[in-house]
């Protein structure tokens, strides 16, 4: 993991610290930038640095375990594990198809072109690698 | 008691040193705090800013006139408690000065960005210098322990332990394992509060919650941690040197005369408090990333909502504890023992 790898919450947002820990966490793991065998800060020292109460780092670390991004042992910390990732069936493609029509209404709808959200598209996976 | 002006300046001394800490306390800070409240980073250039702190520097040179002379007065009339009461007066006149200066700052305060941030990196801090570092200074006490020990018999069986402010004995001990180790176990349990104050301060404060404050906020961490490693040695010297004294002195005198000692004390605090003084100088060092509300007078800290045990000072240089956070208080309470405890042995 580069040494400068970092995570932002924002206490004023309408979305929950957790979800914003998670969202954070599960692109740092999809990008690569967090890879297999790295350890992650314990829940302790995650929830000072944030200023955040433990359990709400410890909601977000079991969401993460639960997808099968890290494995939680007591005295051993926060490890990431070797994901491999589930086939997507019709569903979830229909799922994430929704979200992203409306995400990319609301770009539109903010004045970017067409072409402008295509390249944040294309540049985004450009960064995930394979 | 002999109110002398060796013993006049002894004690008239610190009051002045305190004071002129106390005048410049005020401007040891992250770049948008001004007593206490968050503030936009250039406000301490403007003239309310400079207005609140020529008021809190009157108050506190007033206080510690008024300090001085009540130090002097006990002096004269031979009076102890009014010793303790001219230096109570300065510290809690000052308190109380930066309390009124710091609420004349808060309507100029701004709303602190909610945005946090904490490093992914697992890598231990360390203290500077590594383990040698922090250990050196218990092995340096238990050499003198060795060394007294092996010459036991060559210790006088009568030797003074206490020395008035004149420089005369005052208190005497029998040759007994208290008498002559005590200062070391002293020593040793002193370290250990340093060292965990230390620790606590690695574990239990934030890493760097403003993320364009991280360097920052590194830099002035690892200068505190700097400053604990050497007041562990000073202090480890310290200890050794004095339970060495009655091995080496020559009659009733200490074998090192105190001025010294009270000098490198000095050197050295003052050596390792620069560097931090002038990274808090330094631009761009932004907030701490705690809410305003929860600094009780400007200097208590107090949030129930921070997991963090300790959290930078907003008056002075270094580190507080959270006292919202019941282990903190716990901590603090270890703390104390280990620093009290010596004075019962």
């Amino acid at each position: 993991m580069p040494h400068a790898a970092q995570i932002r919450i924002d206490l004023d947002s309408t979305t929950p610290v957790n979800r914003q820990i998670v969202d954070q966490l599960r692109t740092l793991l999809v990008e690569g930038i967090v890879g297999p065998d790295d350890t992650l800060p314990s829940v302790r020292r995650l929830g000072i640095d944030l200023g955040v109460h433990f359990n709400t780092v410890a909601d977000a670390y079991r969401t993460l375990a639960e997808e099968g991004w890290l494995e939680i042992s007591h005295g051993r910390g926060v490890r990431v594990r070797k994901r491999q990732a589930p086939r997507a069936g019709e569903a979830t493609l229909q799922l994430f198809r929704g979200r992203l029509r409306h995400l990319v209404a609301e770009m539109r709808a903010q004045g970017l072109s067409a072409g402008a959200v295509a390249g944040e598209l294309a540049s985004l996976m450009e960064a995930v690698k394979p | 008691m002999k109110a002398d002006w060796a013993v006049s300046i002894a004690l008239c001394a610190p009051l002045l040193l305190v004071a002129l800490l106390l005048h410049w306390l005020p401007l040891w800070r992250r770049s948008s705090l001004w007593f206490a409240v968050t503030v936009a980073p250039d406000f301490g250039n403007t003239p309310p800013a400079r207005q609140v702190l020529r008021g809190y520097r009157i108050a506190v040179w007033t206080v510690s006139t008024a300090a001085l002379i009540v130090v002097w007065l006990g002096l004269r009339w031979d009076a102890t408690w009014m010793l303790l009461a001219g230096q109570s007066l300065q510290v809690l006149g000052a308190a109380a000065a930066f309390a009124h200066g710091r609420n004349r700052i808060r309507p100029f305060a701004q709303y602190p960005d909610g945005t946090r941030a904490a490093p992914l990196s697992t890598v231990p801090e360390g203290m500077p210098g590594g383990l040698a570092a922090v250990l050196g200074p218990y092995g340096l006490l238990a050499a003198a322990a060795i060394f007294l020990d092996l010459n036991w018999q060559r210790i006088p069986a009568r030797f003074p332990v206490h020395w008035g402010i004149s420089g005369m004995p005052d208190r005497y001990a029998q040759r007994t394992w208290q008498s002559v180790d005590g200062v070391l176990v002293a020593g040793g349990l002193l370290l250990l509060a340093l060292h965990g104050l230390g620790y606590l301060m690695q574990r239990g404060s934030p890493r760097a919650r403003i993320p364009e404050t991280a360097d920052w906020t590194a830099r002035f961490r690892r200068a505190n941690l700097r400053m604990i490693v050497a007041m562990g040695w000073t202090m480890s010297l310290l200890f050794s040197a004095l339970a060495l004294n009655p091995y080496f002195a020559a009659g009733d005198r200490l074998a090192i005369p105190v001025w010294p000692i009270v000098g490198v004390v000095l050197a050295v605090t003052a050596a390792f408090l620069w560097p931090i003084v002038r990274i808090s100088q330094e631009p761009g060092s932004g907030s701490d990333g705690t809410p305003d509300e929860c600094w009780k007078l400007g200097q208590i800290y107090y949030n129930p909502n921070d997991p963090a045990l300790m959290v930078e000072k907003r008056f002075g240089v270094g580190y507080t504890i959270n006292f919202g956070n019941r282990a903190s208080w716990l901590l603090a309470a270890v703390l104390l023992l280990l620093i009290f405890v010596p004075l019962l042995l």
